[in-house]
């Protein structure tokens, strides 16, 4: 068996954070599995989860249900574990997660135009995660750029490429068939005071 | 005050608690309202799928996955008119559905994951916040292809049905016509046999009159045979008929008398050759078997005593030769009479021309003054007299000729001779009368030599003479006479061209007959025997040659023989 690179003292730590998160984050890495890798990849997912004494139960998961926000970092560590699986795929999750989040369908309505989208990133922050703060504090159509700050969550780095991804995909959204590009400039990790985030579109 | 705060701080944590029972109870209400609108979306049987304002989808139902085959993965986040065959008009349907705010149907044309064409119904709604701000659409797809397969089926059976009625239709009038026909016909038939009957007894009457007549053609044709049968018994000729095949067909009692022919022979039904053997007259086969084509005729020398003139022509009916007809004739009379008068004409003349030799010698030498000396006035008479008896005397051995042509003594003694001196002596000795009648006289000879005629000399030049003299004699002074000579390998013919009087068309034939003169001769010229051309035809003939002549009225005439040539 190989060992595992994540410790059960990790997986406390980040049980005990402070913060929540709903259950449909949860459930989009659960149904990306179940879509790229099917029932034999839940199985894996699971018995990984188990491994780690980790309290999720996806099945038992409620979409609009609050979790420790820890959870969202144990669900990818495992995910990348079981599947040996890079930041790139991680960002894969996080830009496909809106297609099945419940949450960004009912929040379409913030979605009508790119201005209103990030005008309304705080409050659309606010129903996925209960801490830390999305703002968008530049938006430049004429040059075709705009930037995300996401200040006070300091989880675990696995969830900076999911972010990425994520935020790229509501960005894919409002752009329309623009082909849309995005970097995280800052980061809370490096030692950055909040991460940064730069979504550029041609 | 205690009391007052312990009060406070109960009546909190009822509040509080009262809170807490409330989010609670929305928390579970919450979660009931997404479980419901998952189930609600999964059983929704109607693919529906939520689109952004861009055309996004953002959301797709399970019967829209079923439908497409596209899993939420996989479509989510593309635009929606990329699934359509007519995304002009998806597109124009979600602008118009925006632009009127209402629900908006259209029939379109799906693609699945597998490239397949899903005939669809889309109804789109636009959404709003509730701030009525434009946020999206709903767009419901309804699958079609069944409603459209029945249709087709609907429109194929309806097809079918048209097509199995209108075979009825064409049927039934293909029956009700046969029907018709079959009326028509049975009408026709009883009007046919009605029209036969009548016919038949039409037929019936006019096929008795025709027995009628018939009955009575036949008698008049037995009568007309009879009749002919009596003609053809009591002709004075003999009468042989043989048919198309040459086999004998008729002989008539005639026939055989002249021929001798026994009764007890049996001669109908023979060939022309067993004839022939049979009644031994073999003369037949020449004269039957030549091709002739008109009337042929020849006498013969059946036995002594007997001379017969034997015609031969064809039986036509209408324009078929059925058979061909000898007559024999008994001209040995008229033969016997003929040469009575030859023998007579012969004795006569040579009678006649001792006496007119001496005559003429005594002329001559009264006119050479050997009996002494006459007068002018005398001469003059003697001279006319000479003259006459020189006519008479030419007249005399014409008859003389005549008669030795008639008895077959004009036998001519052939040798090789020379064509141009013969016309070159006539010539010379006729140059005295072209010259006094000054007339324009040719003699045009052939380039090359040529070969010598096997020919009797005297006679060719006696016809030769006769020829010219007839050309100077009826030839106006100062008209044109040229003699031509041609020759081929096998032959050499002489031609002798007037400008005189011409001879007139109805006397073409009698032309080379004894004693005949053309009409316009005797008018020109009274004295002539009529004897020359006769001669000369005879003469011709007796070389194996060959003569005839053209000739206009008043233009000129042209008279033609032809020689073999000799090859030794």
């Amino acid at each position: 068996m190989i060992q595992s690179q994540i410790t059960k003292e990790e997986i406390k730590r980040l049980i005990k954070i402070d913060g929540k998160v709903r259950g449909q984050t949860l459930l989009t890495d659960f149904g990306y599995i179940k879509e790229k890798k099917g029932k034999r990849g839940i199985v894996l997912l699971k018995n990984k989860i188990k491994e780690w004494n980790a309290p999720i139960d996806y099945d038992k998961i409620k979409a609009l249900n609050w979790y420790p926000v820890g959870f969202r970092a144990i669900s990818l560590l495992a995910i990348k574990e079981v599947f040996n699986w890079g930041d790139e795929e991680i960002e894969k999750i996080g830009n496909t997660a809106p297609k099945y989040s419940f949450i960004v369908k009912m929040l379409i309505k913030y979605f009508f135009s790119l201005a209103q989208t990030y005008k309304n990133a705080p409050l659309y922050w606010k129903k996925h995660y209960s801490v830390g703060e999305l703002e968008a504090p530049k938006i430049n159509e004429k040059e075709k750029y705009l930037v995300l700050r996401l200040k006070n969550f300091k989880v675990h780095p696995i969830l900076c490429p999911l972010l990425k991804g994520y935020f790229l995909r509501i960005a894919q959204y409002a752009l329309g068939g623009k082909k849309a590009t995005i970097k995280e400039t800052k980061c809370e990790f490096n030692g950055y005071p909040y991460h940064e985030f730069i979504i550029t579109w041609r | 005050m205690e009391i007052t705060k312990k009060k406070k701080i109960e009546f909190t944590k009822i509040k509080n608690q009262e809170l807490l029972d409330e989010l609670k109870s929305t928390k579970e209400d919450l979660n009931d309202l997404e479980v419901y609108i998952r189930e609600f979306s999964s059983f929704l049987p109607f693919a529906v799928c939520s689109i952004n304002p861009l055309g996004i989808i953002i959301d797709i139902n399970q019967a829209f996955q079923k439908l497409t085959g596209y899993g939420e993965m996989e479509i989510v986040g593309e635009f929606l008119a990329k699934y359509f065959l007519e995304k002009k008009k998806i597109k124009a349907l979600l602008n118009k559905a925006r632009q009127e705010g209402n629900r908006l149907v259209k029939e379109l044309t799906l693609f699945s994951k597998k490239g397949r064409k899903i005939p669809i119904r889309a109804s789109v709604s636009v959404r709003k916040n509730e701030r009525g701000n434009f946020i999206g659409y709903f767009v419901g797809i309804a699958d079609y292809t069944k409603i459209k397969r029945l249709q087709k089926d609907l429109r194929e059976k309806v097809r079918e049905r048209t097509a199995e009625l209108r075979d009825k239709i064409n049927e039934l009038e293909r029956e009700k016509e046969i029907e018709i026909v079959l009326r028509i016909r049975e009408k026709a038939k009883v009007f046919d046999i009605r029209k036969k009957v009548e016919e038949l007894k039409n037929a019936r009457t006019a096929l008795l009159n025709i027995l009628e007549d018939v009955e009575e053609e036949r008698r008049g044709a037995e009568a007309e045979r009879n009749r002919t049968i009596s003609i053809i018994s009591n002709f004075t000729d003999g009468l042989l008929i043989f048919d198309k095949e040459a086999k004998l067909f008729l002989i008539n009692p005639k026939a055989k008398s002249l021929l001798k022919i026994n009764n007890k022979i049996k001669l109908l039904g023979s060939s022309i050759t067993d004839f022939a053997k049979k009644v031994e007259f073999k003369p037949i086969l020449n004269l039957l078997s030549k091709d002739i084509k008109q009337v042929s005729r020849k006498e013969l020398q059946i036995r002594r005593g007997l001379i017969l003139e034997v015609s031969s022509l064809f039986i036509f009916h209408k324009k078929d030769v059925v058979g061909k007809l000898v007559i024999l004739h008994d001209i040995t009379r008229e033969k016997l009479i003929e040469k009575m008068k030859t023998e007579f004409v012969s004795i006569a003349a040579h009678q006649l021309r001792t006496p007119l030799s001496a005559i003429k010698w005594t002329l001559k030498m009264l006119l050479d003054g050997d009996l002494g000396k006459i007068t002018i006035e005398q001469k003059e008479f003697i001279k006319k007299t000479y003259q006459s008896n020189e006519r008479m005397i030419g007249l005399i051995n014409d008859l003389l000729n005549v008669s030795r042509i008639e008895e077959g003594r004009y036998l001519y003694k052939p040798i090789l001779c020379n064509i141009i001196e013969i016309i070159q002596s006539v010539i010379d000795s006729l140059k005295q009368e072209i010259v006094r009648k000054k007339i324009i006289f040719k003699f045009e000879k052939p380039k090359e030599k040529l070969p010598q005629v096997k020919a009797d000399k005297e006679k060719i030049k006696l016809a030769i003479q006769n020829l010219t003299e007839n050309a100077i004699k009826y030839t106006k002074p100062g008209g044109k006479i040229t003699i031509f000579l041609r020759h081929s390998k096998k032959k050499i013919e002489f031609e002798e061209k007037d400008t005189g009087v011409g001879i007139p068309k109805d006397q073409y034939s009698r032309i080379f007959t004894k004693f005949f003169r053309a009409s316009n001769a005797i008018k020109m010229e009274t004295e002539g025997s009529g004897l020359g051309l006769y001669i000369v035809k005879n003469i011709i003939n007796a070389h194996g040659g060959k003569i005839w002549f053209k000739s206009k009225l008043d233009k000129g005439t042209s008279f033609f023989f032809e020689l073999p040539i000799s090859k030794k």
